[in-house]
């Protein structure tokens, strides 16, 4: 081997390994083994099917419980599947579904959660809901008396925002459902447009970290 | 020497109209969607076409120098003596301070007529931003609120922005408008729409939160629309007549130009074991 191939061949095998070690620098870099790993339960909410007209539906039954969402940082307040209040194996974060789209929606929420002022009253109209109504303990309503308040369930993109009611007191719940309709395939957010965190104005905790009062639907 | 000028001034000169030319066929991509967003793009333009020559004129003189008074092979003496030329020094700076007080007049002229109402009849839109959504009132039409924005073409424009939580900072891109929305405090900002727009789903002409404020940030964006004078006046009159039927008018708090309604804030759970 001559003195010129030596060189190559060292060159070579010198750029071979800073690639190898790059690639194993970067792929240790992101791997940490103290992450937590949030597993959202949120899909376990939704019952897909089909209307007698061929129309797409999807049901999505969700409850609201003060601490004890087990989410990505422990019990705190945020959305959760239904019968967590009778089954401590659901009171997991429930924030991201998967939906049809084209379809029919219809959400039940049990609020267990007391009430909380709105800071802007403009989210006690029902928006973007079939019929422009939500039905409170069956009542329907299209404007939540704002003293009753305790949370929202608000899809900016597709314009829904339902205000949800609060127990007078520390016990029981309050039964929210309404429809919306779902447009094309897309990924939305929802969240809870009450600041019913802490810190900052009410939006720090669970109203800053997703899986507690915020989420995403998946359409399509 | 006098060759060198002449043909230092021959370079810079064709140049210059090479540059002037290209700036004016190339578009700077800045919105005209309004007569405040007309200013601030003349004013790009204006900065571009003034900078130009000065930006010729010194790689002309770096690439003649570089070329012509190189040192060659074999050449290792010093160059010629470089004496100060205070006429040139006189005119270089004259040149250069009359260029930047000119674009500084400019500038303050075009930043005086964007940042004012334009004319008595200007429409005031209170605009709030709480994460991670935007919403109008609407003081015209009873105080009505609203989640989309809607103008009206040729008006004057005034809005009155403000946050319920952390800084915002109100975008609409399209229209050249970009102010922050500071809780407790009401910023201003101008508009003379120039022409009909609506929001799209190739992203034009919407409303978004160009601050960093939080986890949905990137989805803080409300839809946008520019009518006619008539169509705002009725879509409002409608609005305010819903907003009055369903009761939702007698929840919301009568209207100011400041909104600050305060806040009320649970304890964070460790605080509740103290």
């Amino acid at each position: 081997m001559d003195r010129n191939t030596k060189a190559a061949v060292l060159i070579g095998v010198s750029s071979l390994a800073i690639t190898v070690i790059a690639v194993l620098w970067v792929l240790a870099m992101s791997y940490n083994p103290f992450a937590y790993t949030y597993k959202d339960e949120g899909q376990k909410a939704v019952t897909i099917g089909t209307a007698a007209n061929g129309q797409k539906t999807a049901t999505i039954r969700l409850s609201i419980q003060p601490t004890t969402n087990t989410g990505p940082d422990g019990p705190w307040l945020g959305y959760q599947l239904q019968d967590a209040a009778t089954n401590p194996a659901d009171q997991r974060g429930a924030a991201i579904f998967h939906v049809p789209a084209h379809a029919l929606v219809t959400v039940t929420v049990k609020n267990y959660d007391s009430r909380t002022a709105l800071r802007n009253p403009y989210f006690t109209e029902v928006q973007g809901t079939v019929g422009g109504v939500e039905y409170v303990n069956g009542k329907p309503i299209s404007v939540m008396n704002p003293n009753l308040t305790s949370h929202t369930f608000t899809i900016p993109a597709l314009g829904v925002s339902v205000p949800m009611e609060g127990v007078p007191g520390s016990s029981g719940f309050e039964l929210m459902r309404f429809q919306f309709r779902t447009g094309n395939s897309g990924t939305v957010r929802w969240q809870c447009i009450v600041p019913c965190g802490w810190g900052l104005y009410g939006f720090g905790g669970p109203m800053s970290q997703f899986g507690y009062m915020n989420g995403l639907i998946h359409i399509g | 020497m006098r060759t060198h000028g002449i043909r230092i001034f021959a370079i810079w000169l064709v140049l210059t109209i090479i540059a002037e030319v290209f700036i004016g066929v190339v578009p700077v991509p800045s919105p005209v969607g309004s007569d405040e967003a007309l200013g601030a793009h003349q004013t790009v333009y204006m900065l571009f076409y003034v900078a130009a020559p000065f930006f010729t004129f010194v790689w002309a003189m770096l690439i003649y120098n570089v070329v012509v008074f190189r040192r060659r092979g074999g050449d290792t003496g010093d160059g010629p003596p470089v004496s100060d030329s205070t006429p040139a020094l006189l005119i270089w700076a004259a040149i250069s301070f009359t260029a930047v007080v000119f674009l500084a007049g400019w500038g303050t002229f075009t930043l005086h007529e964007i940042t004012q109402a334009d004319g008595p009849n200007t429409q005031h839109i209170q605009v709030i931003g709480q994460q991670w959504i935007w919403t109008y009132r609407y003081p015209q039409f009873g105080g009505a609120e609203s989640d989309v924005l809607v103008l009206p073409v040729k008006h004057s424009v005034e809005f009155d922005i403000t946050s319920l939580d952390v800084v915002h900072s109100l975008w609409i891109r399209d229209l050249d408008i970009k102010e922050d929305a500071v809780p407790g405090v009401v910023n201003h900002a101008f508009l003379f729409a120039r022409h009909t727009a609506s929001s799209n789903q190739a992203g034009n002409n919407w409303v978004v939160c160009n601050e960093l404020c939080g986890l949905y940030h990137g989805y803080m964006r409300s839809r946008m629309r520019i009518v006619p004078y008539a169509a705002w006046q009725a879509w409002g009159k409608a609005l305010e007549a819903h907003e009055r039927a369903n009761g939702l008018l007698k929840t919301l708090p009568k209207y100011s130009s400041k909104y600050f309604p305060p806040p009320v804030v649970p304890p964070a759970p460790q605080d509740q074991s103290t």
